[in-house]
């Protein structure tokens, strides 16, 4: 029971405290009114309360005093800041005769001698990483007593916590220089695969002279905390308002990634351009509760006239799943950049201005009583996406990636324009909801025209040591160039170029679909129930755009690699074998360079095709570097690829094929992969399977240089000829591209065979034509021998089917000769002879070419060529012994 | 403001281990989620049961804690609450759909827990090695030791029976860590108020533990 009166007692204390001291006791007694023992009581209340009130906190001691001198070499000038890791001073590196910021890391943070050892090697990595964006990091150092202190750049300005704390909110166009600076330096660092764990307005410094420079501080170093160390945190963060910017994930003790980066960045870009918080909590506990189990408060309601590409931005970086956020910080500032509107046509010739705000239309009123939703109501919504989603399918943007252009004039820079051109493509090809197709070598005109939606075009300018990358990307509907990239580089520099260019252009070209698709994942999903959300992906609606990181972080290592990629496509044997010393050197440089073994194995194969005698060493070369890039990386499709054709060399088919299909889940486009594990599903009759994969191959990368004649290939092979001769006639067109023709020439041949008699003479004419015309393209670059197998071969082929035998034998001696000096397989020289009868001669070579892991024998059962031979007991050995 | 998002229910349980379990934490954990669904739909008897639930998870954390912080001796509740509740973050399994309601239960707990501790300590008498906890909003110059728990305690139950409200926001802000604003929405008063009852029901405490000084 209350023994008094507290509505009173509140009333009196409440009034008296907010008093002036002076007033107080007056005040007090005319409150009472002569009721001295609640005076009393509330005077004591009062003097209590004055005690207890929070006082000027208790002066900390500091680590250093002005002018003492740190590891002998650093003066300290004065006391900056404290954080949470410690503290920090201006100091004078007397050595070097420079001023520097001197950082303690507090003593209980690193007290083990372990996470000693971890924090220097932390700090020896942090100083590898220079950027314009990222502050200098620049040596380890311990104090008096072993103080772990570490030195970096000064940074004279201030921090954009304080900037915020001052003016807020900013407009959004003075936002965005400084969001762009502060994501060249998180790019900086994630291309690095370095995390920064502690982004915050507190750990951005903005210098204003000579110009506004953002500088990010303390990246990576957050993880020093040792994880029962990490105990200490909560309180340490609660002064310094950290874990607002913590992702969730990192609440559930996942690793932290570049995307709870994203997060962070989101976040305070949404603090910069809005009043309050995207998390309504002031306790740390409710914070996290918002965080786990509560939605952002849309920026947009927080602040007037902030641009819808804003809001839909900011949103996708707080998505609750790491992968639903932008790949990377450039995404994210290309797709604030975007402001233009996408037009999609919908069906029944209504013109929709984009189905971004079509779709947030259908949904918001259900989503604001989402009790009242019936089943039907829920299947109308669902149809009216279903409507929605069919236009959008319809319009998959088509990116056309041509071949950046050497304009050098120095034909040794091809490999560098030839690598951006592949790494623009690697990195397009991971975005989802666009097709990508290589433009190789080809600029025919009118290709551009071909459904194309996007173009991606560069050029390679300069001499010498200077170079200047640009790439243009066009949307080709309306002709306008919607981004541009430059880089000035060095040629030794071919790694950064490949990254920084490629990486920044994909964050474009993602910002501009994003603009009107990404919508969808960042503000509707999180909210949509889950049967939605499923059809959204049945649907093949994922917007989750991921681009993957470098392959290697070695510079000269990538350029070794780029050197022997480029040889390698030529698929010469000068060029291949020219191929293998870079790609040597490649895995040499960087013995962790996963593409760099898988590139090396295949090349290794590649080689073997043109060798004589059996090659046991290159073999286990392949197989060695395979298994190496496997065992690097068995997420990387390029190994598994790798390891597949290894096995395939090894007639371990099934094996192969679990490669194979590892490679194709983990890049479901991955053209070259397709058509080679189509290649090996018609050696066992799966038809059905490997001609729709072969077409998928062909129809993601029509312009590669094995996709016209491999399709081509597969028509024949599985005895559909007439197929085969009008695709590779309507692809050939009047272009060289020799293995078409070949393959177009063993149609005609083929078809020939089976043709009314004066239909036959015309096709072997036109057969012979494409002879003729392979003879020709041979010649064109024959090295020392002149030698022209290739034309060679369809001659001698062509004309034994005719029956013309005394014609064909120039060409069959041409072969032979071909054969001794090394440069037909026994394989090509095989299926010569079965033509002519010589079984034993043919059977002969063919074990020959088992022996070699000879390529060709892939399909040795698949070649009418052959067919006489399928009784033999012989033959039937060989193709025991590779188990088919 | 308190909004729901439902999140998909996984069963995934951590094993409450028997030994390390407190009395009355005889608690299955699938139980665990059926008392949650019971609270969640508004069956206050529920939450008695959830408090047995998240003691001895509670009192793990603190004694791994206490491990750590042997040279300090002191141990602040709030921090506790913290760490508690982010060990609870990572059971995907539980789907907590009203935050005040969760925190006045965590407070609860940490209450039991504190006075627990104190009671075991002051058995073991001093120097038993274990660390005095704190409430970092009551230790000040004026209480030159850190607050007896127990006596704390009886205080706070003194309290109840003259102002309920004043005490029960004392254990939401000294137990669970929850501010003004926070207060005012788990109660449902306004956060001038409060402030405005816990710097009186302060005075009064501090008053009072003094004279027990």
């Amino acid at each position: 029971m209350p023994t008094r009166d507290w509505d009173l007692i509140k009333s009196v204390f409440e009034k008296a405290r907010e008093a002036p001291e002076q007033d107080q006791s007056r005040l007090l007694e005319s409150l009472c009114g002569g009721d001295t023992g609640l005076l009393a009581f509330v005077q004591s209340l009062i003097r209590n309360d004055r005690e207890v009130s929070p006082a000027e906190p208790m002066c900390r001691t500091r680590v250093f005093a002005d002018q003492n001198l740190v590891a002998g070499r650093f003066r300290i000038i004065r006391f900056i800041d404290q954080g949470a890791m410690g503290e920090v001073y201006e100091a004078f590196d007397e050595r070097l005769h420079q001023r520097v910021a001197l950082k303690t890391v507090r003593a209980e943070l690193v007290r083990s001698p372990d996470a000693r050892s971890r924090f220097e090697r932390e700090i020896r990595m942090a100083r590898e990483v220079t950027h314009e964006n990222l502050c200098r990091v620049f040596d380890y150092v311990e104090g008096d007593g072993g103080i772990p202190c570490y030195t970096m750049e000064l940074i004279e300005g201030e921090s954009l916590a304080s900037l915020l704390d001052r003016e807020r909110p900013l407009a959004s166009d003075a936002a965005l220089e400084l969001v762009r600076q502060i994501a060249h330096g998180l790019d900086a660092l994630h291309e690095r695969g370095i995390v920064h764990r502690d982004l915050k307005p507190s750990n951005i410094m903005l210098a204003r002279h000579p110009q506004l420079r953002v500088v990010l501080m303390d990246f990576g170093l957050a993880k020093l905390l040792n994880p029962e160390e990490e105990l200490f945190q909560t309180r340490i963060e609660q002064q310094m308002g950290a874990p607002y910017f913590m992702a969730p994930e990192l609440l559930r003790d996942e690793q932290p990634s570049i995307a709870s980066d994203l997060y962070a960045f989101g976040l305070i870009v949404d603090e910069m351009v809005t009043r309050s918080r995207a998390f309504a909590a002031q306790s740390l506990q409710s914070l996290y509760f918002a965080k786990l189990w509560e939605s952002p408060i849309p920026p947009g309601e927080r602040s007037d006239g902030l641009p819808p590409a804003w809001q839909a931005a900011i949103l996708k970086c707080l998505a609750g799943q790491p992968s639903e956020r932008f790949a990377s910080a450039s995404a994210f500032v290309a797709a604030l950049e975007s402001t233009a509107p996408v037009v999609v046509t919908a069906g029944k010739g209504i013109r929709l201005p984009a189905w971004k705000p079509r779709l947030q239309s259908v949904w918001a009123p259900i989503a604001a009583r989402p009790v009242t939703l019936s089943l039907a109501g829920a299947l109308a919504l669902a149809a009216g996406l279903a409507m929605t989603f069919a236009t959008s399918r319809a319009e998959i943007p088509v990116v056309q990636v041509y071949d950046v252009e050497n304009a050098t004039g120095d034909s040794t820079m091809a490999y560098l324009c030839k690598g951006t051109s592949n790494e623009l493509i690697r990195r397009m090809t991971r975005l989802e909801g666009v097709r990508v197709v290589p433009m190789h070598e080809v600029r025919r005109p009118g290709a551009a025209a071909k459904g194309g939606a996007i173009a991606v075009e560069g050029s390679l300018l300069g001499s010498g040591d200077q170079l200047r990358l640009t790439v243009l990307l066009t949307d080709l509907k309306s002709g306008t160039v919607f981004g541009t990239e430059n880089l000035d580089a060095k040629a030794s520099e071919s790694l950064r170029v490949e990254n920084e260019l490629a990486l920044n252009t994909t964050a474009k070209l993602e910002a501009h679909l994003v603009s009107g698709s990404g919508v969808i994942g960042s503000v509707l999903t999180p909210a949509l129930p889950s049967f939605l959300t499923s059809w959204f992906r049945s649907a093949g609606f994922h917007p989750q755009l991921q681009v993957a990181a470098g392959p290697t972080t070695n510079g000269p290592a990538f350029d070794s690699y780029l050197r022997g990629r480029q040889l390698m496509d030529e698929f010469t044997r000068a060029s291949l074998e020219a191929a293998l010393p870079y790609l040597n050197k490649a895995v040499e440089l960087d013995p962790k360079f996963a593409l760099g073994y898988a590139t090396l194995a295949e090349a290794n194969l590649s080689v073997m095709t043109f060798m004589q005698t059996p090659q046991q060493q290159m073999m286990d070369a392949a197989q060695r570097a395979a298994g190496i890039a496997i065992a690097l990386d068995p997420q990387l499709p390029e190994a598994q690829a790798a390891q597949a054709i290894v096995l395939q060399v090894q007639w371990d088919w099934q094996k192969a094929e679990e490669h194979f299909r590892k490679a194709l889940s983990l890049k479901p486009r991955y053209p070259a992969a397709k058509r080679r594990y189509a290649g090996m599903l018609l050696q066992f009759g799966r038809t059905a399977e490997a001609l729709p994969l072969a077409e998928q191959a062909f129809a993601e990368d029509p312009y590669d240089r094995g996709a016209i004649p491999g399709m081509g290939l597969y028509y024949f092979l599985s005895g559909r000829i007439a197929e085969s001769i009008s695709f590779l006639e309507a692809q050939i067109g009047e272009s060289d591209m020799q293995a078409a023709r070949h393959n177009l020439g063993d149609s005609l041949a083929q078809a020939a065979i089976a043709a009314a008699p004066a239909e036959r003479a015309r096709l072997f004419r036109r057969a012979l034509a494409q002879a003729d015309r392979v003879t020709l393209i041979e010649s064109k670059s024959a090295g020392p021998g002149g030698f022209t197998p290739t034309g060679d071969e369809m001659h001698a082929h062509y004309l034994t089917m005719m029956g013309d035998a005394s014609a064909a034998e120039p060409y069959y001696l041409k072969m032979e000769a071909e054969y001794q000096a090394g440069v037909a397989s026994p394989s090509i020289l095989a299926w010569l002879c079965a033509l002519r009868g010589d079984k034993n001669r043919a059977l002969t070579l063919l074990e020959e070419g088992y022996a070699h892991r000879d390529r060709r024998m892939l399909y040795v059962k698949l070649f009418p060529a052959l067919a006489s031979l399928h009784a033999e007991p012989r033959f039937q050995a060989i193709v025991a012994g590779m188990k088919l | 403001m308190l909004s729901i998002l439902l999140r998909t229910v996984k069963p995934m349980f951590r094993e409450v281990s028997p030994e390390k379990s407190a009395p009355g934490a005889h608690t299955e954990p699938s139980d665990i989620t059926r008392v949650l669904q019971r609270w969640n739909a508004g069956d206050e008897g529920a939450r008695a049961q959830l408090i047995d639930y998240m003691y001895p998870e509670l009192k793990k954390i603190a004694q791994a804690r206490m491990r750590s912080e042997r040279e300090d001796h002191t141990l602040q509740a709030t921090a506790l609450v913290s760490e508690f509740f982010l060990q609870l973050a990572k059971r995907e399994d539980l789907v907590w759909q009203n935050r005040g309601h969760f925190l006045a239960t965590a407070a609860q707990a940490m209450k039991r827990l504190l006075i627990d501790h104190a009671r075991a300590r002051n058995a073991a008498k001093r120097g038993s090695g274990e660390p005095a906890l704190t409430l970092d909003f009551l230790s000040t110059d004026l209480l030159r030791q850190p607050v007896d728990m127990l006596d704390f305690n009886r205080y706070l139950d003194r309290l109840w029976e003259e102002e309920p409200r004043m005490a029960q926001i004392v254990e939401l802000h000294c137990f669970g860590g929850l501010t003004y604003v926070e207060i005012a929405e788990v109660i449902g008063v306004d956060a001038k108020t409060i402030r405005r009852d816990w710097q009186l029901a302060r005075a009064w405490l501090v008053g009072h533990l003094k004279r027990a000084d």
